[in-house]
């Protein structure tokens, strides 16, 4: 049995280092023996190339990234479609969609993210995984 | 072709367990499959234990406030009871 995920968005994995309450929840999380996931994607949204990266570098340094495999990627595409199919007007974005997805993985989750709705969406069908703001 | 260093050990392991691996390793072998557990396993271990040091490191130059503290382990229990099925 896998242990609880939890997986961070792009728009959040600077907060890991800059905002004190959420490194708390964090710390707390993995100290009861959940797991950190950053979906290599991820970096696409939450780099630049400029010095402000730095937050976002220096975590991705300490713990690596997770990257996609086929099966996941897989995963994305389902969750994905089943928002199109919903007849939303809006569409996730490919990387929202793998970042649920990696979520969706695992038997228990929470994906902390900036922007809720697009997950809330993309995980209507997996109650298995919770959706949060940091 | 780089070939890593192998070494026989003998662990104990439930039966069912070992049935199921068998099974699931097919042509791979019991060696190979355990072999991939057991790396998969220890990167997801050592990954925790980086962020908890990255998180220590960031709290023992910037402490975070009591108050903070409280709120944030209510709200981190209350992530962890709730039921999801």
């Amino acid at each position: 049995m896998s242990n609880p995920t939890v997986v961070l968005d792009s728009g959040v994995i600077d907060q890991a280092t800059s905002n004190q309450e959420f490194r708390w929840v964090l710390r707390h999380l993995v100290e009861h023996g959940w797991e950190p996931v950053i979906p290599t994607v991820t970096l696409s949204e939450a780099i630049t190339g400029r010095p402000q990266d730095a937050p976002v570098n220096q975590l991705v340094n300490r713990i690596g990234t997770v990257d996609t495999d086929q099966a996941t990627a897989r995963r994305a595409g389902q969750l994905r479609f089943g928002v199109e199919r919903s007849g939303a007007r809006r569409m996730p974005t490919g990387i929202d969609a793998i970042v649920a997805a990696h979520a969706a993985d695992a038997q228990e989750s929470v994906v902390f993210t900036s922007d809720p709705s697009d997950l809330h969406r993309l995980l209507v069908g997996c109650p298995w995984v919770g959706v949060e703001k940091p | 072709m780089l070939h890593m260093a192998t070494q026989k050990v003998s662990v104990t392991l439930e039966t069912s367990a070992i049935e199921r691996a068998r099974r699931a390793a097919g042509p791979r072998g019991l060696s190979s499959y355990v072999d991939a557990a057991l790396e998969d396993k220890l990167a997801r271990d050592e990954r925790r234990r980086a962020f908890l040091d990255y998180l220590y490191d960031l709290e023992a130059n910037d402490p975070t406030p009591d108050p903070i503290k409280q709120r944030a382990s209510r709200r981190a229990a209350k992530i962890r009871s709730t039921p999801r099925s």
